[in-house]
């Protein structure tokens, strides 16, 4: 008798356990609906002054409490410059008044009315935007049949944009562009010493990234989700006959400046013009402080933290 | 002196003339240059130039002279050409930007009465 009252006590309190977990997960009154962050967070910068940031979706977005995406911006000493919440629909946002080689911190959290989840974080720069030379041109670099200058400077602090020189100038050539022997290649001017016998001998040894970016319309469409500097960076040439589209390029300058060139594909060619001044037509996207590879580390990870 | 200013202005007035009669009826210019044959020479202060000076000026005092309405050219060895848009606009501002530099000019060049001038699809920094 003793021990069916025993079984009869261990089947209640396994039913009052199974009511309670029961309870908890579905209708008490202290269920609290925490919204997941956003699966992925991407950052650009658009100039000197504005980055964007942008994000696929929360798992939880289509979740009748989710209200929105909780954004969070702080500059390196923790001073807020952002806090606010845009609508559930939005998955880019662009914050201006920023200061160039500063590295700010943006976090994105889904939030609901009264509740926001834990964050995403991307840490990321604003970076200076030149569609033009420093003579008002577009931003060229010419055949190397061409009277006018074959390579880039991609920034001459002097003049304070790029500069388009000629290979007697060549020690200031970030990137260079060959176009003869059937070769449309842009390249690390180290690299192209072995077509233009007339570079100098102090070339700069700029490295380009491994990944190309292709299918792209402009600067503002190329997002990253790491640090440039986690990309495989090399001398390289780059073969522009392989692609029939825009592309943008990563760059590594020998002074360590980190840049993004959308090498413009305009009516089925990237020559644009008239021979023998045929050109390359290019935007450049340049981080003037040194050593900042537009974030500061190659960190995307969740915070682990509500706002 | 102020026989001087109206000689500069009549002068002026007679150079613009030329130029834009060339610039505008272009099927009557002069053969026009080898294509892709840039002009190549530096930017000038025309009034400068034509009253017997250099001509040259640095990039800030060629903005300056464009604010102030003056006229903006290329010297190329010893002809000075007035330098316009393929739309008949002339390219003071442009040139105000390069100047300083050795420049180089592609276009359809038209010379009529003594005047020259370059109607361009081109104009860069050489360097």
């Amino acid at each position: 008798m003793r021990k069916f009252g025993m079984l009869w006590l261990i089947l209640g309190l396994s039913v009052v356990a199974v009511l309670q977990q029961g309870c908890e997960t579905t209708t008490g009154p202290s269920a609290v609906f925490v919204p997941r962050p956003p699966e992925a967070l991407y950052a650009t910068s658009i100039d000197s002054a504005t980055i964007a940031v942008k994000w696929d979706h929360s798992p939880d977005r289509t979740v009748a409490e989710f209200s929105g995406y909780a954004i969070k911006l702080t500059d390196p000493n923790g001073v807020v410059m952002l806090d606010t919440v845009v609508p559930a629909s939005w998955t880019q946002v662009q914050v201006t008044g920023l200061q160039e080689g500063k590295v700010y911190t943006c976090q994105v959290a889904g939030a609901t009315a009264d509740t926001v989840g834990p964050a995403k974080t991307i840490e990321w720069s604003p970076a200076s935007r030149f569609v033009e030379l420093t003579t008002g041109n577009p931003v060229r670099m010419y055949e190397s049949a061409s009277i006018f200058g074959s390579g880039l400077d991609l920034y001459d602090p002097n003049e304070g944009g790029p500069v388009n020189l000629k290979t007697s100038s060549g020690q200031n050539w970030d990137l260079g562009l060959y176009t003869r022997d059937n070769k449309l290649i842009i390249a690390s001017p180290t690299l192209l010493k072995q077509y233009y016998t007339s570079l100098p001998d102090n070339l700069r040894a700029t490295q380009i990234a491994a990944e190309v970016y292709t299918n792209v319309n402009s600067l503002d469409e190329v997002f990253d989700s790491e640090a440039l500097s986690a990309k495989s960076f090399a001398e390289r040439e780059v073969d522009l006959s392989q692609y029939n589209g825009n592309i943008v390029l990563v760059v590594k300058t020998a002074d360590n400046h980190y840049a993004k060139v959308l090498v413009k594909y305009v009516n089925g060619s990237f020559l644009q013009g008239s021979e023998p001044n045929r050109y390359v037509e290019c935007e450049v996207s340049y981080q003037k402080e040194a050593g900042v590879p537009y974030a500061r580390t190659a960190r995307n990870h969740n915070s682990g933290v509500g706002q | 002196m102020k026989a001087r200013i109206a000689a500069i202005g009549i002068g002026f007035a007679v150079l613009l003339s030329a130029v834009w009669y060339a610039a505008t009826f272009t099927t009557q210019a002069a053969p026009p240059a080898p294509q892709g044959k840039p002009i190549v020479g530096y930017v000038v202060n025309v009034g400068d130039y034509l009253t017997g000076g250099e001509g040259k000026v640095s990039k800030q005092e060629a903005m300056d002279l464009v604010e102030r309405g003056q006229l903006l050219g290329i010297v190329a060895g010893k002809t000075l050409y007035l330098v316009f848009h393929s739309d008949g606009s002339f390219a003071a501002k442009k040139l105000a930007k390069m100047a300083g530099f050795k420049v180089g000019v592609v276009g359809k060049v038209v010379k009529r009465y003594g005047a020259s001038a370059i109607v361009a699809d081109l104009i860069e920094v050489i360097r």
